[in-house]
């Protein structure tokens, strides 16, 4: 009995027949593993033009399977099955593993054969004793593919949906996989194909527009390749509780006032969800010039401004933001990160103090700290009336306050006027460069200063985020006093060094 | 000197002859880098025996001596217009069977095939500024992919590619033979009948 083999016989499941040329009709057996088919090469060729026909033609394979091809040479070549030879991808393989099957067909046994080594298949190519190329094909050697797995989906704006997904557990087939993402409503849609792949990486699908909110979607993702199907799990989802936005808007970074250790940050609410019924947290992250390791300010809540504090002074910092709208039309779910908006940056203001060889000696500095305390708790006492109004804002004033007192007194070396605003998109920056030596004696108290409108806090609105950093800036032993002073006053047990929301 | 004497029309063409002969080696340079990549993700050696492909332009001139201007500039013409469907069945050849996913290829297929086509239109503009009549299309059309097996795609898209190379080297050669000629002659036109 004669079978023509396809992809779909089940009885056989690696015994493939791929192509049915004019030049021959072959009918082979390829053993894979646990078939119980055999491996024997039935071969009925009828040559026409070319010089030699290969058999079988681009098969394809499982891994580990065996294979015996056969090359039949025209006899009006007058070459003799022992004037052939066999090479894979390049490699001659060899003698031994030939068998003559008649005076003009040459076999040729491959155990156990290994993932295709390229994607367009391995070359197994018959070859005369010139060396001449007689016929070819390609071997496409693999594995079915798995179930994808992990497939999350997001809406931007609630305009459209992009999906990803992960190949399965393996991943690699060695064999073109192709991957459909299909979808439809729940209780009486009808199936969808998305169109857009690789929108998002290389396992993503992106469906632009005709999406109904209000009602479930049932998506999944079929995965095929040329040795079978694998239909991942269905996931649920309402478009209403994977949306996420834009980056926010608008982000800007500013110096505040003169202070050396802080940067404000602005931006606005994305527009894209203006109109619809939501809410939306933030997250900044920030980091210096010269390193890659952002840190992340995740309390920043629904504002949307916020004071970066606790920095180097005479420091640029790269700053970004993202967005998280939550809650829209009521849903219950957590809502989906946006990107981060292209980084803003800024410097802070130099210090008056540059630390090293400029430094004053350690008894000295000791002595300027213990002076300082004494002006900064005398200042206190005629500024402050107990400690319920204490707060960073205070300090901030007094801080202001010392530093005009220390510019007033030293004339020499004075910078131009601080700049009161720097923002400047995707990572460039600009400010002011060079370094200052500290006066040689320590700062006297001067007259009361007036705070300048820019060093005061945003009117409402707005958070300080104080942050651990290295190395210490100058005013970090008054900062650490301070902060000792500030615990023993605060009404909250473990109150951080915050402005108060 | 001999510039200021030119006419208009022989310094357009000098022009364009300048022209072509950049847009060839700017072809044969990316030929040579489609080449390495294409060996590469075919699993082929460079060195193998391509002579049983057949249905590629040949570079090789028999008959150099004996060509005039028109059909020198012919010869390459029909020769690029060929380029023109082979790269186009070898890119779709590459897309549908052999490399489905690598689209990074596909496209440096795709930039060489538009580089052909538009050389092909100024080889034409070419002959029509030399007063000479644009040779038709030729109607052999390539033959049924379908007929083919994999293995004899990949060798035949590296013969495409190979000849192409050759062809590129060849022209730059017609092309100032062209160029010399029309100086020689002080004239665009009348090359039609002159032998070389």
């Amino acid at each position: 009995m004669l079978l023509l083999d396809s992809p779909g016989n089940t009885e056989c499941p690696g015994y493939l027949v791929t192509s049915l040329t004019l030049s021959s009709i072959t009918l082979y057996m390829a053993n894979t593993n646990n078939t119980g088919c055999g491996s024997t090469v039935l071969s009925c060729v009828f040559l026409t033009g070319n010089p030699a026909v290969i058999s079988p033609q681009d098969p394809t394979l499982v891994i580990g399977s065996s294979l015996t091809a056969a090359c039949s040479v025209n006899s009006d070549l007058h070459l003799k099955a022992e004037d052939l030879y066999w090479t894979l991808n390049g490699r001659r393989l060899p003698p031994e593993s030939y068998k003559v099957l008649n005076g003009t067909t040459l076999s040729v046994a491959l155990a156990n054969l290994n993932g295709s080594r390229q994607q367009s298949g391995d070359n197994l190519v018959c070859h005369s004793r010139d060396g001449s190329i007689l016929a070819g094909s390609c071997l496409y050697v693999g594995l079915p593919p798995e179930k994808p797995v992990n497939i999350t989906c997001w809406s931007k704006n609630m305009k459209d949906l992009t999906c990803k997904w992960a190949p399965g557990t393996e991943g690699e087939t060695y064999l073109h996989t192709n991957y459909t993402l299909k979808y439809k409503l729940r209780w009486y849609g009808r199936d969808n194909t998305c169109q857009e792949y690789r929108t998002a990486g290389q396992y993503s699908c992106h469906i632009p527009k005709d999406l109904a909110l209000f009602t479930p979607y049932e998506i999944w993702v079929e995965a095929s390749n040329r040795l079978g199907v694998a239909v991942s799990e269905v996931v649920m989802l309402d478009i209403l509780d994977v949306v996420t936005t834009d980056p926010p808007a608008d982000v800007t970074v500013s110096r505040v006032g003169d202070l050396e250790d802080q940067l404000s940050v602005r931006w606005s609410s994305p527009p894209a969800l203006k109109d619809f019924l939501f809410q939306a947290k933030y997250q900044i992250q920030y980091r210096v010039e010269d390193s890659s390791e952002w840190k992340v300010v995740d309390d920043v809540g629904n504002q949307t401004s916020c004071r970066l504090a606790g920095l180097r002074p005479g420091t640029v910092y790269f700053v970004q933001v993202r967005c998280n709208p939550f809650g829209i039309y009521g849903s219950k779910k957590a809502g989906i990160w946006s990107d981060w908006s292209n980084p803003t940056a800024a410097s802070t203001p130099r210090s008056d103090r540059v630390p090293g060889v400029c430094d004053p000696k350690s008894g000295e500095q000791n002595t300027t700290l213990r002076r300082e305390l004494k002006q900064f708790f005398g200042w206190v006492k005629k500024h402050a009336y107990g400690c319920s109004n204490l707060s960073i804002k205070l300090y901030d004033q007094w801080r202001v306050w010392l530093q005009k007192s220390h510019k007033t007194r030293n004339q020499v070396g004075k910078d131009p006027s601080p700049i009161p605003y720097i923002s400047v998109p995707r990572g460039r920056w600009a400010g002011s460069s060079g370094v200052r030596c500290p006066p040689p004696a320590s700062p006297r108290p001067a007259r009361r200063s007036r705070v300048s409108r820019s060093t005061r806090l945003p009117p409402s609105g707005g958070c300080c985020c104080s942050t651990v950093r290295s190395p210490l800036p100058p005013w970090e032993p008054l900062s650490m006093a301070l902060k000792g002073h500030l615990a023993c006053c605060s009404a909250r047990p473990g109150a951080r060094f915050h402005q108060p929301q | 000197m001999a510039s200021a004497e030119q006419s208009p029309v022989t310094l357009q063409h000098h022009n364009l002859c300048s022209r072509v002969i950049l847009l060839t080696r700017k072809i044969r340079s990316d030929v040579a880098s489609l080449l390495e990549s294409y060996v590469e993700r075919q699993g082929l050696d460079r060195t193998i025996s391509l002579d049983l492909v057949d249905g590629v332009p040949g570079a090789a001139v028999e008959q150099g001596g004996e060509l005039t201007v028109a059909e020198r500039l012919g010869a390459n013409l029909q020769a690029y217009r060929a380029f023109q469907a082979l790269l186009g069945e070898v890119l779709e050849q590459q897309r549908s069977h052999l490399t489905p996913l690598d689209t990074d290829f596909h496209a440096s297929i795709q930039s060489v095939l538009l580089q052909v086509a538009a050389l092909a239109y100024q080889l034409e503009e070419l002959l029509a500024l030399l007063g000479h009549g644009r040779p038709a299309w030729e109607a052999a059309g390539p033959e049924d992919p379908g007929r083919r097996s994999f293995f004899e795609m990949k060798l035949r898209g590296l013969k495409v590619l190979q000849e192409l190379a050759h062809w590129t080297v060849r022209s730059v050669r017609d092309l100032r033979q062209v160029v010399k000629h029309s100086q020689g002659s002080g004239t665009a036109h009348g090359g039609q009948a002159q032998k070389e």
